[in-house]
C-alpha cells in the first residue's frame, strides 16, 4: 500500500504537497512529461534545420522513453485506449491522442525521408502536433486548479519555448561535435540559446514566486526547504549561471576560437537544470488547508 | 433529488466511530480511508474536530478530468468510480480540492505477515477494490438505491441510509434530500447556518458543516 497516502488524522489540516505525480509510481509521469516535450522539440527544432538524425532521435525519445512512461505510470495501462478515444473530455485525453498522431505522422515523415521520397504534406502537421504535444505537457499541469502554484496560464508558454530550445540546443551541439555545421555558426546559436534559457529558468522561478501570493510555499520549499541543494546547484547554477558565462564567452570571444567542449557541457548542464526545475515544480505543488481555521503550529 | 449530508461540529465527540463504519462497510483495506476525522487545535480557538469525506460536489471538477469517464455523476448527485472504466492516471486526485481520493496499491494485510484475515478474503468476494484504481466514499449508493427500490426512504429508515450516518452515537450526521425544503437536512443546514468547506473553489459541495 502506497506509504504517502495522507493518514486519517492528519488530513488537509496543513498545506499538503501532492504525491500523485511525483512519489513512487508518479516519477514516471514526471518523466514521461519530460521526454515528451523533450522529444517533441528536438523533432521541431530538426525539421525546421533538415536534420533527419534529430528528427529520428526526437521520435525516438518522445515515443519510446515519453510514450513509454506514461503508459508505465497508469494503474491499468492496458485500458488506455479508452482515454484516446475521448480526446475531447480531458487534458490527458487530448494529450495521449495528440502524442499517438504525432507519432504517427512523424513515423510516415521520417519513413518517406529515409527512402527519399517527398514527405512536405506529412511534415507540417507532424510540426504542428509537435507543438501540440509540448503545450499537452503544460496544459495538464497548469489546468489543475486546486493547486494554486500551477494553475497558471504562463506554465503551457513557457513549457513550450524550453522544451523548443532545448531541443534546439542539443541539435546543435551533436552537429558542432559532428561537424556537421560551421564551428563559428553554431556556438553562436548555442550562446543566444543558453542566454534567452537562462532568462526563461529566472522567469520561471519568478512567476512561481508571484502565482502563490503572499504565503510562497513552493518558491520557499525550492529555494529554502529540502529542495535548497538541487535548487540552488541544479536549476540556478547548471542551468543559469554556468550557461550564462559561457554565453557571454561564446559571445564575446568569437565562435571560431571557443572550445567544442565547454559549449556542450553547457548544453547538458542546461537540459539538467530545466529537469530540475520541471521536478521542483512538480515536488512542491501543493493543496491549500481546506478547513476554515488554521492550527497553532502551522507558521506562514 | 440531490443527496447531501450535514455535520453538525459541536455534536461531533471525534471517536471515529463514522471511520470504521465505513471501512467496515466497504471491506477497506488497512491503508485506504474513505471517511475521516481531522482534529486539530486552531489560533486562538479550541479543539476543532472536522469528520470529512468525498464532498459529492454539484460541480464535481473530477468528473470534467476523468479521461474515460469512470468518474460519473448520478442524477441524484452522487459521485462514483466505476473501477472497470478507471486507468488509474490519478487526475481526479489532483483535481479534488478536498484531496479525499485514495490511490488503491495491492491490499496490505492488516496484520503484516500474518496473510489476511477471513474477514478481508471476504472483501474479494463481497466488495472488492481493483488495484491501479482510484476509489472514494460513494454515499453507500447500494444502500441508497436498494432504498428507493423498496420505497423506503434513505436518511429516514436505517438500513437505507450510509454507514456513517447510523453509526454516529452522537447523531452529528444527518443525510437526507437537499432539494427537498421540507427535509430534515435542508432544515438543519438552514437553521444552522450551514456552510461547505472551500466554497472558492466554486464546486458547491454537498456535504456542509454547522458549527453551533
Amino acid at each position: 500500500m502506497q506509504s504517502e497516502q495522507i493518514r486519517p488524522y492528519e488530513y488537509m489540516i496543513y498545506p499538503t504537497l501532492q504525491t500523485a505525480w511525483i512519489r513512487g509510481r508518479g516519477l514516471l509521469l514526471f518523466a514521461g512529461l519530460f521526454f515528451v516535450e523533450f522529444g517533441a522539440g528536438l523533432f521541431l527544432a530538426a525539421s525546421l534545420f533538415h536534420s533527419l538524425w534529430g528528427q529520428t532521435a526526437g521520435w525516438l525519445i518522445s515515443g519510446i522513453l515519453g510514450g513509454g512512461s506514461h503508459f508505465l505510470f497508469l494503474g491499468h495501462p492496458f485500458r488506455i485506449y479508452r482515454a484516446v478515444k475521448r480526446p475531447g473530455k480531458a487534458w490527458i485525453s487530448r494529450g495521449l491522442f495528440i502524442i499517438s498522431l504525432f507519432q504517427l505522422f512523424a513515423f510516415i515523415h521520417l519513413v518517406l525521408s529515409y527512402l527519399s521520397m517527398s514527405s512536405a504534406w506529412v511534415l507540417i502537421p507532424a510540426q504542428v502536433l509537435a507543438v501540440a504535444t509540448i503545450l499537452y505537457g503544460g496544459f495538464e499541469i497548469a489546468d489543475v486548479k486546486s493547486i494554486p502554484t500551477w494553475h497558471s496560464g504562463f506554465l503551457p508558454v513557457q513549457m513550450l519555448l524550453r522544451s523548443f530550445l532545448a531541443g534546439f540546443s542539443v541539435l546543435l551541439a551533436v552537429n558542432l561535435l559532428l561537424g556537421l555545421m560551421p564551428h563559428i555558426q553554431a556556438t553562436e546559436w548555442i550562446s543566444v540559446i543558453l542566454l534567452i534559457n537562462a532568462c526563461l529558468f529566472a522567469l520561471a522561478l519568478m512567476s512561481l514566486g508571484l502565482e502563490e501570493g503572499k504565503q510562497k510555499i513552493s518558491l520557499r520549499i525550492m529555494m529554502k526547504g529540502e529542495l535548497k541543494w538541487m535548487s540552488w546547484l541544479g536549476i540556478v547554477g547548471a542551468g543559469m549561471i554556468v550557461p550564462l558565462i559561457v554565453a557571454a564567452y561564446g559571445l564575446s570571444a568569437g565562435g571560431g576560437k571557443a572550445n567544442v567542449s565547454i559549449f556542450l557541457i553547457a548544453v547538458v548542464l542546461q537540459v539538467l537544470g530545466d529537469l530540475f526545475l520541471r521536478y521542483g515544480l512538480m515536488r512542491t505543488g501543493y493543496f491549500p488547508g481546506i478547513f476554515p481555521c488554521m492550527p497553532k503550529e502551522f507558521k506562514r | 433529488m440531490r443527496w447531501g449530508m450535514a455535520i453538525n461540529l459541536t455534536k461531533c465527540v471525534g471517536c471515529y466511530a463514522c471511520v470504521i463504519a465505513c471501512k467496515t462497510e466497504h471491506f477497506l483495506p488497512r491503508d485506504v480511508a474513505w471517511n475521516r476525522v481531522a482534529v486539530f487545535e486552531a489560533e486562538g480557538i479550541n479543539k476543532q474536530i472536522y469528520p470529512t469525506l468525498c464532498n459529492h460536489c454539484k460541480e464535481p471538477p473530477c468528473v470534467e478530468v476523468c479521461p474515460t469517464g469512470a468518474t460519473e455523476q448520478r442524477e441524484d448527485g452522487i459521485v462514483w468510480v466505476d473501477s472497470d472504466k478507471c486507468i488509474g492516471c490519478r487526475s481526479c486526485m489532483m483535481a479534488c480540492p478536498y484531496q479525499v481520493r485514495v490511490f488503491n496499491e495491492k491490499p496490505a494485510e492488516y496484520y503484516p505477515g500474518q496473510g489476511f484475515t477471513p474477514y478481508e478474503e471476504m472483501r474479494e468476494k463481497m466488495y472488492p477494490l481493483q488495484p491501479g484504481t482510484v476509489s472514494k466514499c460513494n454515499f453507500c449508493m447500494e444502500r441508497v438505491e436498494k432504498g428507493l427500490s423498496n420505497g423506503k426512504r434513505p436518511g429516514v429508515d436505517r438500513e437505507v441510509t450510509p454507514a456513517c450516518v447510523i453509526a454516529c452515537p452522537a447523531k452529528a450526521r444527518i443525510f437526507g434530500d437537499l432539494d427537498d425544503p421540507e427535509s430534515e437536512v435542508s432544515t438543519v443546514i438552514r437553521i444552522g447556518r450551514g456552510y461547505q468547506l472551500r466554497p472558492e473553489a466554486g464546486t458547491d459541495p454537498s456535504i456542509y458543516y454547522i458549527a453551533k
